[in-house]
């Protein structure tokens, strides 16, 4: 079996305007990946209709022998109008479950992500609150570039509702972020492709201080995925963490083992093309803060430009290995995906 | 511009010759007092009461026991870093290095005025050659940096060129933040400088008085233990990526950058990524090589705050081979900071032995260009080394 | 076989207080501690990278408590049981020599005993310092 952890379908655009709708959509929507990175190439590895139609990602999926995926649509970044920011969110959840989940080309291989804006915690979970009944829906997807970091505590609430209904928290880089801070800690970049390097550490900072701020000591059930960051970048950097944390457990006493070592309980991650290059990805274990081939979850990031295939992800390591990254740890993670899988099995 | 070099004293000749073993990358020292500093500023900036509008210690994410190396700070209330027998004896003798490359540290990046912080670093360069690198440098251990405002390009261009040719100074040394990134051209005239005089650039993590303190591309973080993890690495990932692509080493082929405190491991990764897809990324960048290349041909990394594991020691040295280790990275201290790392305890144990030389000294030896033995002095004798 | 050493008279060291001692087989000398009036000695060297653990500051440490169901709320416990180290901070139980964070790390420590008077003048043979006067019961430690 192959499940697919990371598929972006691209919701098109006048569809998607008129759900908005008044007055937020006398305006066209921003592009699609923003206006400052702009790939020196088509960052679309297909055509825009072939991404945003279910029947073509279907027979993607058929093709590569994807057998189910979790469709997660980008948002367009951060918006910073709470009233707008919930306007989109809706239209997005509503067109995700009408014009995909519902579709018959998906042939029910297609599992749903609830979008919800961190600018307003109570807006957010009145949007969990109106999809969580529909089994369909088996995650939550929040921007890896926010005006805070996700230990703040404004966002907790969020994350204890994510922990209660069974719904791991995937944290996307949308490119096309309306309002941000600088994207690095030094100012903007001048060109797409430090950008790109770039991209996964503001997902890293998320994690680090939902650690430090002992959100998975609070909420054990709590499972957060990294849909940016390969496993070397995060455990490469929070191993600085794992050696800070003894020196300042004075001001974060909840903090009960390394840092490192809460990506093998909480966090996953999806599979990278800097996977295919990286020393670290020809072992699939004997590393710092946990395995290898229990950390990473298949994810073709289709039909984003630096997409890759299952034959392409660890072809190193042992068959069991690679059953695992293509199939076992989102079976384990997603309580709601394992839970249909298995209910379709039975039946 | 001339420059007064005022050459050390013959060191006390004890016969012999000592190797050198050991090339701590990252040693703060201070003055005894901020006036010290002060009586080095030229006109008009000494009689406008610098003391009082530069703050020598400022409000910052801080450690909760406090900065400094417990057994490092002076009796006698002088500041940390500023006794030159104390230092003598931590460095040399306790658990000894050869050479000492100074940064000195506490009056950098204390100003939002750009053209005071350009008269702080020329200040702070006179002192330090007056003292640490002369009066109190009789082994010959110290190796000084030229100190600039990295917020003041032209300014530190200016003050790299009058101490060029000095041979107390071995690099020119700036702090972490800008408002773009290093490969910006408004720093070109540091790298010009810096490439024509063949001096490597330290660039040393330090929150200045324009940082927006805590800030990462995703709000401010909240406990100094995030910060002191993530901080460095965030703008050095930054700054990396940003040299290379903005052709900084393509014009200055000499051109050395070093990351001090800002750790080694994380560097891997941001590598694999912008190398993973590079061919297509660069399309819009005149780069003559890969990022692989530039790297290993340019930056090297100081070890302090070395990464470690204590759940699994036996693992750590695996990384640190695997991003080449060997060739990238240089041991440091931080001496007289809480978080020193001593040259005989700090590395993985289970590192070749080959590849801790390098990383002990020689590849520190490469870019600072020392020599492979020194004459034996007093610090060897009471350290046992002759 | 074990060597006594003489830390000096219990008067000296209250509670709270604490001295380094360097006798001859441990060089790096050996903290001597007074904590809530029994005596515990451990080794000058952090397990961690070799600092002079003993210079470090003794104290107490934190502990979560818990606010209510969603907020983390901190107090300060075990005031004058927890020492320091002057290097990297690492915290550790004053009478166990153990980390406080979980770990294999320890710090080395000593039995230490309080002998009156007259018990004094019976090991004074075998003790490598002896008091000039012996008027008060003296800290001994065993090394």
């Amino acid at each position: 079996m192959i499940i697919d952890c990371a598929v972006h379908p691209v919701l098109e655009h006048d569809e998607l305007n008129r759900r908005i709708g008044p007055p937020f959509n006398l305006r066209p929507l921003p592009s699609l990946f923003g206006d400052k990175y702009q790939a020196p190439f088509d960052q679309l590895s297909v055509s825009v209709e072939d991404a945003g139609s279910p029947a073509a990602v279907a027979r993607f999926m058929r093709d590569a022998r994807i057998d189910y995926a979790v469709l997660s649509p980008t948002t367009r970044g951060y918006w910073p109008n709470p009233q707008q920011a919930d306007a989109v969110m809706r239209s997005v959840n509503s067109m995700l479950a009408e014009r995909w989940l519902s579709a018959v080309e998906g042939e029910g291989r297609f599992f749903g992500s609830i979008r919800v804006a961190p600018n307003d915690t109570d807006l957010a979970l009145r949007e969990i609150d109106r999809w969580a009944g529909d089994e369909r829906f088996v995650q939550l997807v929040v921007p890896a570039r926010a005006l805070a970091v996700y230990g703040d505590q404004r966002f907790f609430p969020i994350w204890r509702k994510a922990a209660e209904l069974g719904l791991p928290v995937f944290v996307h880089d949308d490119m096309g972020t309306i309002v941000e801070p600088p994207p690095s800690q030094v100012g903007f970049q001048s060109f797409f492709a430090e950008a790109h390097a770039l991209r996964p550490l503001s997902s890293i900072v998320h994690v680090a201080t939902m650690i430090t701020a002992g959100v998975f000591d609070r909420l054990p059930d709590l499972r957060v995925i990294l849909g940016d960051v390969s496993v070397h970048s995060a455990r490469s950097l929070l191993i600085r963490t794992d050696k800070d944390w003894q020196t300042e457990r004075l001001e974060v006493p909840w903090v009960t083992k390394d840092p490192t070592l809460y990506m093998e309980t909480n966090v996953r991650f999806i599979s990278q093309a800097d996977d295919e290059i990286s020393p670290h990805s020809i072992s699939a274990s004997d590393t710092v803060g946990g395995e290898n081939s229990a950390l990473v979850m298949f994810g073709s990031r289709h039909p984003y430009w630096d997409d890759t295939t299952p034959a392409r992800t660890f072809p190193t390591w042992n068959d069991e290995a690679r059953a695992r990254c293509l199939a076992g740890n989102a079976l384990d993670f997603y309580p709601r995906l394992a839970a249909r899988i298995s209910a379709e099995a039975t039946a | 511009m001339t420059a007064t070099i005022a050459r050390p004293e013959e060191p006390r000749s004890q016969g012999g010759t000592v190797e050198v073993t050991v090339i701590d990358t990252d040693v703060h020292v201070e003055p005894r007092s901020f006036e010290q500093i002060v009586s080095y500023m030229s006109p008009p900036w000494r009689d406008r009461a610098i003391s009082d509008r530069v703050p020598f210690r400022r409000p910052t994410f801080a450690t909760l026991e406090g900065g400094g190396r417990g057994d490092s700070i002076p009796d006698d209330g002088s500041f940390l870093g500023s006794d030159p027998e104390m230092a003598g004896r931590q460095l040399f003798v306790d658990d000894p290095m050869d050479y000492a490359i100074l940064l000195p540290w506490s009056f950098r990046g204390f100003t939002v005025d750009p053209l005071l912080d350009t008269a702080l670093s020329a200040a702070a360069n006179d002192w330090a050659a007056d003292t640490w690198l002369s009066k109190y440098n009789t082994e010959n251990r110290y190796i000084g940096s030229i100190t600039v405002s990295v917020e003041d390009p032209v300014g530190a261009a200016r003050e790299i060129e009058r101490w060029a040719g000095d041979p107390r100074f071995k690099q020119v040394a700036i702090t972490h933040y800008g408002p773009r990134p290093f490969g910006h051209p408004m720093y070109a005239p540091i790298w010009e400088a810096a490439a024509r005089h063949n001096l490597p650039v330290a660039i040393h993590f330090r929150g200045g008085a324009t940082q927006p303190l805590g800030w990462t591309p995703t709000g401010t973080l909240q406990y100094f233990v995030e910060y002191h993890s993530l901080i460095a690495p965030l703008a050095y990932a930054a700054h990396m990526v940003s040299f290379i692509c903005n052709g900084v080493f393509d014009r200055h082929p000499n051109l050395k950058v070093l990351f001090i405190e800002g750790g080694f491991l994380w560097h891997q990764p941001v590598l694999d990524r912008l190398e993973r897809h590079w061919k297509r990324t660069s399309h819009e960048l005149a780069a003559k090589k890969t990022p692989r290349e530039y790297i290993r041909d340019h930056f090297r990394f100081a070890t302090q705050p070395i990464e470690e594991s204590i759940t699994h020691p036996d693992r750590i040295a695996t990384l640190f081979e695997q991003a080449n280790a060997a060739k990238l990275l240089m041991f440091s201290s931080d001496w007289p900071h809480y978080d020193f790392d001593p040259p005989s305890k700090a590395l993985p144990r289970s590192l070749e032995p080959e590849i801790r030389k390098r990383i002990l000294c020689e590849n520190a030896r490469e870019i600072y260009n020392l020599p492979k033995t020194r004459p034996a002095d007093r610090f060897d004798l009471e350290a046992g080394r002759k | 076989m074990a060597t006594r050493y003489v830390v000096g008279p219990v008067s000296s060291y209250p509670p709270g207080s604490s001295t380094i001692v360097y006798p001859d087989k441990v060089k790096s000398g050996i903290g001597v501690f007074n904590v809530g009036g029994e005596f515990y000695a451990l080794k000058n060297t952090c397990p961690h990278m070799g600092g002079p653990l003993c210079k470090g500051r003794v104290r107490g440490t934190t502990e979560a408590c818990a606010k209510d169901d969603e907020r983390l709320g901190i107090q300060w416990v075990r005031d004058g049981e927890i020492i320091a180290c002057p290097w990297h901070h690492w915290e550790f139980e004053i009478r166990t020599g153990r980390t406080i964070f979980s770990s294999r790390q320890r710090v080395r420590s000593y039995p230490v005993t309080v002998e009156a008077p007259e018990t004094m003048e019976r090991l004074k043979k075998g003790v490598e310092t002896v008091p000039v006067s012996v008027e008060d019961a003296q800290i001994i430690l065993e090394i």
